[in-house]
């Protein structure tokens, strides 16, 4: 079979096809870090000599972030170097994905060794010592409770060790299928935070520059730059068997995206235009804005005043 | 007979008992044969995150020798001696 020669460049054969573009793995490489410098000069504007915090979790988003801050900021990998300071943050909760240490301690000696960056190590279980016990065990609030925990940990991380700019891993098909999950679970009030690239909790922002790049594009990079991640299958809990809203969400757009490839991008774009409403008081749990009740029936509902809708069902379930 | 080298990444792994890399001694077939091949012959768990009833599952990247086989007729292409096969699986933790 003829393939055709790369769009940009038209003099290597194209080797990958993404977005409806056929692309030479030069080509590929180039497009994927200079989309990543845009956005993160858009989203967050490291300025020269600015402290950054790298939220990485050893998966393939976030292995990927650290590749590509990486290739920004050493003088060795680009002539167009950004000059802010950065510095990994892992928080470990393998205890949950029954990950091992020997693998954990493997991947971050590697990063340590590839990337010398300063590396803030913190347990998911020193942070919160009581999260195991106030766990459900349904598997769906199980994983929503464990990633909004470690997100406010990273807020709080970021104010002890004096960083007013934090970055995370979410792709764009990680966050068009954030946005679709967080209707389907209740909490639609807090969909345009899902989406934007940039938002501010307690005076800390947090960017996430990479919600340009498909999940394709994302494990085509991490193949060509060999990079090792640590693969945490999704929570499955006996006897739940079943996959939770937010695998059945990925799975659905994934098929869509395999016939129609704007699809993510369709999503995100559209979820990018919503408004937020303006709401008083904010959720003890998600930290997002705590929406009222729709129905006066809600009214007869014991309801924790402190918790939005969706928040009360994740304790609640 | 071709010999065809298959890898595994993306917590794909682990559905075919924690190999990366399989060697393979196989007759000449397409891809789609190839897939169902492994799903029989190879894969230990969870065929539901390998295989659909037409094929692979999507979310599946699939490069035979670095190329994306959107480029080579998908699943029609004729696997050949020597090929490396990788498949990446892009439901994944961030």
């Amino acid at each position: 079979m003829d393939i055709p020669l790369c769009y940009k460049c038209h003099t290597e054969k194209a080797k990958y096809k993404t977005r409806l573009q056929l692309v030479c793995e030069k080509c590929f490489i180039t497009n994927i870090e200079h989309t990543f410098r845009c956005t993160i000069k858009n989203c967050i504007f490291p300025k020269n000599g600015e402290p950054l915090l790298i939220c990485v979790s050893g998966g393939a988003n976030s292995s990927c972030l650290l590749h590509l801050v990486d290739t920004c900021n050493n003088p060795l990998k680009t002539t167009k170097m950004m000059k802010f300071l950065p510095t990994i943050l892992y928080i470990d909760d393998g205890s949950f994905y029954n990950i091992s240490t020997n693998q954990t301690e493997a991947y971050l000696e590697e990063i340590q060794t590839k990337y010398s960056m300063p590396i803030i190590r913190k347990t998911l279980e020193e942070l919160a010592p009581d999260l195991y016990s106030r766990l459900p065990s349904n598997p769906q609030p199980r994983a929503d409770m464990i990633y909004l925990e470690i997100h406010n940990q990273i807020v709080n991380i970021a104010k002890q060790n004096g960083f007013s700019k934090v970055v995370t891993g979410e792709s764009a098909s990680r966050i068009s299928a954030q946005v679709l999950s967080g209707i389907c679970k209740g909490s639609g009030v807090s969909v345009e935070r899902y989406a934007n690239s940039c938002i501010e909790l307690d005076g800390i922002k947090i960017g996430r520059p990479m919600r340009e790049l498909l999940d394709k594009e994302v494990c085509i990079y991490l193949h060509l730059q060999k990079l090792s991640v640590l693969t945490k299958l999704p929570i499955s809990v006996n006897p739940y068997p079943t996959p939770t809203i937010d695998i059945l969400v990925q799975h659905f757009l994934q098929n869509l995206q395999s016939k129609f490839p704007s699809t993510v991008h369709t999503l995100l774009r559209t979820a990018s235009k919503l408004v937020p409403r303006p709401l008083e008081g904010t959720c003890s749990i998600c930290k997002g804005p705590k929406d009222e009740p729709l129905c006066p029936l809600e009214n007869f509902v014991n309801k924790d005043e402190t918790l939005c809708y969706s928040c009360h069902h994740l304790i609640n379930p | 007979m071709i010999q065809v080298f298959v890898d595994f990444s993306g917590g794909l792994e682990d559905l075919f008992g924690r190999q990366k890399e399989l060697q393979l001694n196989i007759e000449e077939m397409s891809l789609r044969q190839l897939v169902f091949h492994l799903k029989d012959k190879h894969l230990q768990m969870k065929p539901e995150l390998f295989v659909t009833g037409d094929g692979l599952r999507p979310g599946i990247i699939v490069l035979v020798n670095d190329t994306d086989w959107e480029l080579i007729g998908k699943d029609l292409y004729q696997v050949q001696g020597q090929d490396r096969i990788s498949f990446i699986s892009t439901l994944h933790g961030g």
